[in-house]
């Protein structure tokens, strides 16, 4: 038992080797006292070499049993391949547990770490061991088809943005610029502003800012002015040419954080003094800017984005200020969408908003202000849209007199009702004329609209204004003033379209009373001919009635007839027939007779004879 | 019946005559007089020579066998010795330098056991330290083997000792590099480096240009060197026989039978392994070479169901990948040493480490018994279905286990007809089990040791068995004794493989080579060097003309069996090889292994990049692939090491192991 144990005692040479003392032990053991020095050593390191020959054998026996771990078991039959006998006691229960020895205190025994084991214990133990279950086999799919299942596992990490480390002046810049961004300095803001839209070097610090934006547009909600600032150093890292946003975290961040201030009920707007709807008008316009510079069909950014907008302006549960987003939102983008979106809700939104601003009652004033606000941007877009319908309604028109003014003057009267007819067969998108869908709109803006109108003009202002903060006011004044100029020129140009549009509803409403005159007539003589026809069918029914009447009457006669003559010709025949009968019952009797008389003068002459 | 293959190494007529004499010894002491007197009156020997043989016989016998150990030389110029050669082979041309460098590693080993057979043990450690640290990675584990041999007693009966003693180490040397050892030694008249040259090395030597060391490598890594050029000359037939003929329905049931039968007759004969069938190869063996059982009915239509999966088996490759099903053992806490799939994989057979083996049925129907003799002499033995009345549905499971070895069952195998397992175990014995009555039927006692593998013909009747007696045996399951013991390797021949025309087997072994040997004749008519550590696993090819080998060294080494040369190296596993398979057509080889992993090869890729035309018999002409492109696809498993790995008829591929517990 001993003898394993003993391996570790290390020797000066690359191998353990039994030393003199053990083998003396040993030899106590089995009851041998004398043994020479010499002895002793030769036994032991020819006892240590054969212990390592069995040692090397053994891996023979593990390498069989396919394992990478060489057991006792493997040693045991290496043991016993050589005619030696196993050694017993060392299997190990678990195949993990690791062997402690301990040696006594003189140092010369070495024996194996065992615990007592108290069998009372063991025998009163709730805890059985359960049953490890039946050998049995299962069967799973490795790989199909080449594909394995398990090497999916490898493309996890894609999904998270990569973390760099970054440079020590990398580091820096970044504090720096959002420390000035977030600061009260203005002169530093609008330093680093600048530097964010030129300096073509930050390309590196893309994502950070992109999580600075994004993270921070949630933590000062309640911070317009600092939303404000965000939304800059966004438009900064727009307007830098040097920036690729097209990485798929980054656009996608952007347009959430702007999508944020656009539509969610800011908790800076609950106090009334903060203009939020300015922030809002921003927000919008950026959005528009990043969707039109890089939406592309592959991501999807213009159809969600639009999606969105769409969703909170049809859920009426929406507070005011967010469908106000919404609209904003959708005006900026372009006046397809307007067309697609808002002109169809309109329907259903505006006696919901007409209800709110009928509301007169004090709880709902601060309600009523915001379904103003709404109110104006909704009759904004759609004044833009109609402008822009205008536009394209004279852009064609002069285009018409272009072509007219080629032609010759003698004929130039023919064209003019050849374009009157040609402007009403264009493709329109409203259906039908501009002028129409004016009315219509005209529907839902009641006769304050010249108020409306202020308004309009006011939150043109505050577009204005939020504008002023980037460029200069001048400009934008003259802008304003050009766009006034312009928008009355439209309104006149519009009103004289109006006219000849109306001049052509007369006419045509005329032409419709004829033709629905001619429709009464032409209904009337069709039911006289109707009632003809009706008369004309009744006598036929009674004329065919009547034959049919007399064709009977005559059948029945004719079959009355018929049998009377045949009961005739029977009752002749009958009588001749009986005449005849009675003609030859004479005829047989007479003859009867006759042979009677005839028998008896026979007989009266055989008696005559015989007498 | 028995041939007994000596070692190929020739022995002088003293040694013969000592052999004789020791016989004539065994003889007498076991009393066998009438053979004993047979044997002197044909041997020529009388009674005088035998007896004075016969005192202190123990003592010539080492001295003889050692006698060539013996010298008088100063123990302290073995070191100078060694150098010197060292150095010289240094200051060769680099061409040479490669080729002479391997005789050092003989050399080195012949001069430690010189030291130690002339007790000089401290010189001997001395000089072991110096350079064994210098040697081949792959020999490494053979001196550790050596260092632990450090006295004259301990040369006895060590097995590596013995196998240096008796054979001479091999070297493939070109005559350029020779010639230039054969000068130097004669000028220099180092009288120990001389006679261990001549007494211990066989220099093979070839024309041509030198070996590269790459090539050197390739083919080294042998106990005992190369294999001799001559070695791998004999005619090998490794074609496949010629089918028998039986009609196969072309009618399939499950194709439309439309006047479309015809066109799909011919297109079933396109079939490469259809075609290759019908006609002659000049590689086949006759039919009648090796008496083979008569095929019964059942057997043809087993055949025919082959052939009919084979038309609709899947063609893969590097572009169409096989599909890997993997059956985990679970529970097998006692361990799993070996798992075997049937070949038209329904039956999974595993041997277990406490001796049991059971068998797992792959495919819904269950395992059934047959009937006892009662029932069955009731049964219509002419009715169509008379197999299937046999069965006996009561005993039916999924699993049925088969006891009786004493030791670790170490291998199973299924014949093909699926009537019999034969099983081979660390109690020595090799035993064949009834699969229809699930009981044991022989116990065949014949090897002394652990038996390591056991194989069933794939033409059934006849089965190999390999051990630790360093034997392959081949027997018939009707002889309680074996038919050919092959001998020749030098250590426990590991695994055993036979032949697709059941005419040859091949054997690995620990002493890292892989020997095929003609079951006619009984002779070794190739051996394959160059794994670097013993093998575990070989495959042959489905159309018999490769050979694929695996094993502890983690690498895969493709062979040529026609002319004897390796063709690819298929690195990749970390761990041993245990399982190989090709894939039905060849197209790719399979792996497993301890590393949890099936590997798959492109093996079509290996064929098209070989070389046909270079000359076999200039080793420097040799090139072996060992493109890391090979490697088609690597499938993990958790932690189930993979023991087997085998394709159906259809190439699903199947593997199996037991989960690591």
């Amino acid at each position: 038992m001993a003898e394993k144990e003993e391996r570790k005692v290390v020797d000066e040479k690359r191998f353990a080797i039994f030393s003199k003392e053990t083998i003396r032990l040993i030899a106590d053991s089995v009851g041998i006292t004398e043994i020479t020095d010499q002895a002793a050593t030769l036994l032991g390191e020819d006892a240590s070499y054969r212990l390592r020959e069995a040692t090397q054998n053994s891996s023979q026996y593990m390498k069989h049993a396919k394992r990478k771990k060489l057991m006792t078991d493997d040693f045991n039959k290496a043991l016993r391949k050589s005619d030696v006998q196993p050694v017993y006691g060392h299997r190990p229960v678990d195949q993990e547990q690791v062997w402690t020895y301990q040696h006594t205190k003189d140092g010369q025994i070495v024996f194996l770490d065992e615990d007592d084991i108290n069998l009372v214990d063991i025998a009163l133990d709730d805890n059985i061991p359960c049953n490890p279950g039946a050998v049995s086999i299962k069967a799973h799919w490795l790989a199909v088809e080449g594909s394995s299942k398990s090497q999916t596992s490898q493309g996890l990490a894609s999904g998270k943005p990569i973390e760099k480390k970054l440079s020590a002046e990398m580091q820096t810049y970044f504090d720096r610029i959002t420390n000035s961004i977030l600061g009260k300095d203005e002169e530093l803001m609008k330093l680093a502003f600048t530097d964010l839209r030129t300096n073509a070097q930050i390309i590196p610090l893309l994502p950070y800012f992109v999580s600075f934006i994004s993270n921070g547009v949630k933590t000062v909600s309640h911070d317009l002015k600092q939303l404000t600032k965000l939304l800059h150093t966004l438009r900064a890292l727009l307007n830098n040419t040097s920036l690729y946003l097209e990485p798929q975290p980054y656009l996608n961040l952007l347009v959430q954080s702007l999508m944020y201030c656009l539509l969610e009920p800011l908790t800076a707007s609950i106090d009334l003094k903060n203009d939020h709807w300015v922030l809002r008008d921003y927000a919008a316009r950026l959005l528009a800017q990043i969707l039109f510079s890089w939406s592309t069909p592959i991501n999807h950014l213009m159809y969600n984005t639009v999606k969105t907008l769409k969703e909170v302006l049809y859920d009426n549960n929406k507070p005011l200020c967010s469908h106000y987003g919404a609209v904003i939102g959708i005006m900026m983008l372009d006046q397809k969408h307007i067309q697609e979106i808002l002109i169809p809700h309109l329907p259903v939104y505006m006696p919901h908003l007409n209800s709110i601003i009928d509301d007169t009652s004090r709880a709902n004033a601060v309600t009523k202000s915001d379904a103003h606000k709404v109110y104006g941007a909704v009759l904004y877009c759609v004044e833009y849209l109609l402008k822009s319908q205008i536009k394209e309604f004279e852009d064609e028109i002069s285009r018409e007199k272009e072509n007219s003014a080629i032609a010759t003057a003698s004929d130039s009267e023919v064209n003019k009702s050849e374009q009157k007819v040609k402007s009403q067969t264009l493709p329109n998108p409203f259906g039908t004329s501009v002028a129409k869908f004016y009315s219509e709109m005209y529907d839902y803006f009641d006769p304050e609209a010249a108020k409306t109108g202020e308004e309009l003009l006011d939150e043109f202002m505050e577009q204005v204004r939020v504008q002023e903060e980037i460029r200069k006011a001048q400009l934008e004044r003259e802008k304003l003033e050009k766009i006034r100029i312009a928008r009355d020129k439209q309104e006149q140009e519009e009103r004289n379209k109006m006219l000849r549009e109306k001049e052509e509803r007369r006419r045509q409403e005329r032409r419709r009373a004829e033709l629905e005159r001619e429709l009464i007539l032409k209904r009337k003589e069709e039911e006289e001919r109707l009632r003809m026809l009706k008369i004309q069918e009744e006598q036929r029914l009674k004329i065919l009635k009547e034959q049919e009447e007399k064709r009977l009457r005559t059948m029945k006669e004719q079959e009355e007839k018929k049998l009377r003559t045949l009961k005739e010709q029977e009752e002749k025949k009958l009588r001749i027939m009986k005449e005849q009968e009675e003609q030859r019952l004479k005829m047989m009797r007479e003859q009867e007779e006759q042979r009677l008389k005839m028998m008896k003068e026979h007989e009266e002459q055989k008696l005559r004879g015989k007498i | 019946m028995n041939s007994l293959q000596s070692q190929s190494s020739p022995k002088s007529d003293v040694s013969d005559k000592q052999t004789l004499l020791a016989v004539l010894q065994f003889l007498k002491k076991n009393n066998l007089k009438c053979t004993e007197e047979l044997l002197k009156k044909e041997a020529g020997v009388t009674d005088d020579d035998v007896k004075p043989q016969s005192v202190g016989q123990s003592e010539s016998d080492v001295a003889n066998a050692l006698a060539a150990y013996k010298s008088s030389d100063d123990p302290t110029r073995y070191t100078d010795y060694y150098t010197d050669l060292k150095t010289f082979i240094e200051s060769c041309l680099d061409v040479h330098k490669v080729e002479l460098y391997l005789i050092l590693y003989p050399v080195f080993v012949h001069m430690y056991l010189e030291l130690v057979y002339n007790q000089h043990e401290r010189h001997a450690m001395e000089f072991f330290h110096k350079f064994s640290g210098e040697q081949e990675y792959y020999y490494q584990d053979d001196l550790k083997q050596l260092s632990s041999v450090t006295k004259r007693e301990h040369m006895r009966g060590n097995q590596l000792m013995d196998n240096f003693k008796a054979s001479r180490f091999i070297i493939k040397m070109s005559r350029d590099s020779y010639n230039h050892l054969k000068r130097y030694l004669q000028e220099n008249q180092m009288k120990p480096l001389l006679t261990i040259i001549q007494e211990h090395l066989f220099i093979d030597v070839f024309d041509g240009v030198p070996r590269n060391k790459q090539q050197i490598t390739a083919t080294g890594g042998g106990l005992l060197g190369e294999a001799e050029r001559d070695a791998n000359k004999a005619k090998v037939f490794y074609g496949l026989l010629k089918e028998p003929d039986i009609n196969i329905p072309v009618d399939d049931d499950d194709e439309a039978p439309e006047g479309e039968d015809k066109p799909k007759k011919k297109k079933a004969k396109k079939d490469p392994l259809l075609m290759r069938k019908s006609k002659n190869d000049p590689h086949a063996p006759q039919s009648n070479r090796i008496p083979l059982p008569e095929l019964k009915d059942q057997d043809k239509l087993e055949k025919i169901n082959s052939f009919r999966e084979a038309i609709k088996r899947v063609r893969i490759g590097a572009d169409q990948m096989p599909t890997v099903c993997f059956y985990s053992i679970t529970n097998a806490h006692q361990g799993v040493t070996t798992v075997n799939v049937c070949e038209d994989s329904s039956l999974m057979s595993a041997g277990f480490a406490d001796s049991t083996i059971r068998v797992f049925t792959l495919t819904p129907s269950k395992l059934r018994g047959m009937k006892s003799g009662d029932d069955l002499e009731i049964i219509d033995k002419d009715s169509d279905d008379v197999l299937e009345r046999m069965m006996d549905d009561r005993s039916s499971s999924e699993v049925k286990s088969l006891v009786g070895h004493s030791g670790p069952v170490y291998a199973t195998d299924i014949s093909h007809d699926k009537k019999f397992l034969i099983s081979s175990s660390e109690d020595g014995s090799v035993r064949l089990w009834s699969l229809l009555t699930w009981s044991n039927l022989v116990c065949y006692k014949g090897h002394q040791y652990p038996v390591w593998d056991a194989k069933f013909s794939p033409h059934g009747h006849y089965f190999v068995s390999c051990g630790h007696d360093r034997t392959a045996r081949l027997w018939s399951t009707d002889h309680y004794q074996p038919l050919r013991i092959y001998a020749g390797h030098l250590s426990d021949v590991d695994c055993v493989e036979f032949h697709p025309n059941s005419n040859y087997i091949v054997t690995g072994s620990s002493d890292r080579v892989v020997r095929m040997w003609d079951n006619q004749s009984g002779n070794c008519v190739r051996t394959f060097t160059g794994h670097k550590g013993p093998i575990h696993k070989m495959c042959f090819s489905p159309d018999g003309r490769f050979i694929a080998t695996g094993g502890v060294d983690k690498t895969i080494l493709l062979w040529d069996i026609a002319s004897g040369n390796m063709l690819a190296q298929l690195k990749g596993h970390t761990q041993a090889v245990y399982s190989l398979t090709f894939s039905r057509e060849g197209s790719v080889l399979s792996s497993g292994g301890l590393d949890s992993c099936v590997k798959i090869w492109d093996v079509n890729r290996v064929l098209q990049e070989y070389d046909t035309d270079s000359d076999a018999t200039i080793p420097s002409s040799l090139q072996v692939n060992d493109n890391a492109n090979l490697l088609l696809g690597s499938f993990p498993t958790k932690q189930t090491s993979v023991l087997c790995v085998h394709f159906t008829r259809k190439n699903l591929l199947l593997a199996s192991g037991p989960v690591a517990i």
